[in-house]
């Protein structure tokens, strides 16, 4: 089920109605990534479509690598282990912590993407499995943001950031979530709120689990 | 065409009013607060009343700056607008309940603030859709959610430092 194409907020009114796919320069691409936070369809629809997805990838793993590290530093502050799930203390538990993050932030996000792709097949979906990761992983440039602003206070304050910039930053990820899926489900939001939610979930238990 | 409604036609077979999602997912965070201060089921009760009276005020504040600010559209435009784009912050409010009650963090301001900001920004592309300017769409509900997220914080704040259970 393909969703009807119009003019959408998030591309040029030119580009649109010249009806061929838009040249998107780097400060299309950077000014697409900043819209995200108030129009996620829009941004995920225009410039950022023609990131790779490896890029994709490498925005959601640097933006996990952050926030695992702002957890592995808050941890370490109060002295607890900082990877318990192998248990690993002190410094090499923080650096592993990040690696961790990385991992969890490019095949994890690619992980997810896959399963919301299984999952909206049946429904009717037509987007391809390289376009949903790629939506899935560009959603968490806002985490980005959040992570560097939080990894900053966290580094020249002392303050622990991982709950108020890292978790922060995964949730506001949810918008651009339920923006791709109703892009993929022609516009249904109920089972895109289902799905982002059960999406959700997974993400921060993952994240619960593994760096907690 | 400036103003042109964009593609995704908006399917929901079920219409609620536009301000259920809000005063179900604040009734949770209002809950979880309540709790937090008093661990019993009044406390958690009353957290839950309040939320809800400040959900369903908020939907209104919402609903009128938004109509205020585009003259041409009308109010049951903007309300189904509303009532489409606020259905964003029921996830917030699920996984606060899962983050509160399965993994014990106190983080239920978090996930409200997020949720506020989100579904707002969610209704502004709503109204943009539907005929309404793209700067005013997206700066009004987002001027809006800032001033929700900052109410809700210092009430619940306040009713933590000074409501004895």
């Amino acid at each position: 089920m393909a969703s009807t194409a119009t003019v959408d907020p998030g591309t040029s009114p030119v580009d649109a109605s010249a009806g061929v796919a838009p040249a998107r320069t780097r400060p299309d691409q950077i000014k697409a990534a900043l819209l995200i936070f108030v129009n996620p369809g829009g941004a995920l629809k225009g410039a950022l479509s023609q990131i790779p997805v490896q890029i994709a990838l490498g925005v959601s793993g640097v933006a996990f690598g952050l926030f695992f590290l702002q957890t592995g530093l808050d941890l370490a502050r109060v002295g607890a282990q900082t990877l318990p799930r192998f248990a690993m203390s002190g410094n090499a538990g923080v650096v592993g912590l990040c690696l961790l993050g990385v991992v969890y932030g490019t095949l994890g996000v690619a992980l997810l993407g896959t399963i919301a792709w299984l999952a909206t097949r049946p429904l009717g979906a037509t987007l391809t499995l390289e376009a949903t990761v790629r939506a899935f992983a560009l959603g968490y440039c806002p985490a980005l943001v959040y992570a560097a602003f939080g990894i900053v206070m966290n580094v020249a304050f002392g303050w622990n950031t991982a709950l108020a910039f890292g978790v922060t930053g995964v949730l506001w990820a949810l918008g651009p979530m339920i923006a791709t899926l109703r892009e993929m489900l022609g516009g249904q939001i109920w089972p895109s709120v289902i799905l982002a939610t059960i999406l959700g979930g997974l993400t921060l238990l993952g994240w619960a689990y593994l760096g907690t | 065409m400036q103003g042109t409604p964009a593609a995704l036609p908006v399917a929901t077979p079920l219409v609620l009013p536009h301000w259920t999602a809000p005063v179900l997912a604040f009734a949770a965070f209002g809950a979880l607060v309540g709790w937090r201060m008093g661990a019993s089921p009044l406390s958690s009760g009353v957290g839950l009343i309040v939320g809800a009276a400040f959900a369903f005020g908020a939907t209104y504040l919402l609903v009128g700056a938004i109509t205020l600010a585009h003259p041409g559209l009308g109010r049951d435009a903007v309300e189904e607008a509303a009532s489409n784009g606020l259905l964003l912050i029921l996830p917030f409010a699920v996984l606060a309940l899962v983050a509160e009650l399965l993994l014990g963090w106190n983080a239920s301001q978090t996930f409200s603030s997020a949720g506020l900001m989100t579904a707002c920004g969610a209704v502004g592309v709503e109204v943009s859709r539907r005929g309404g300017g793209q700067l005013r769409s997206m700066l009004v509900p987002t001027a809006v959610a800032v001033a929700l997220a900052a109410a809700w914080m210092i009430l619940s704040t306040f009713a933590a430092a000074n409501w004895k259970w």
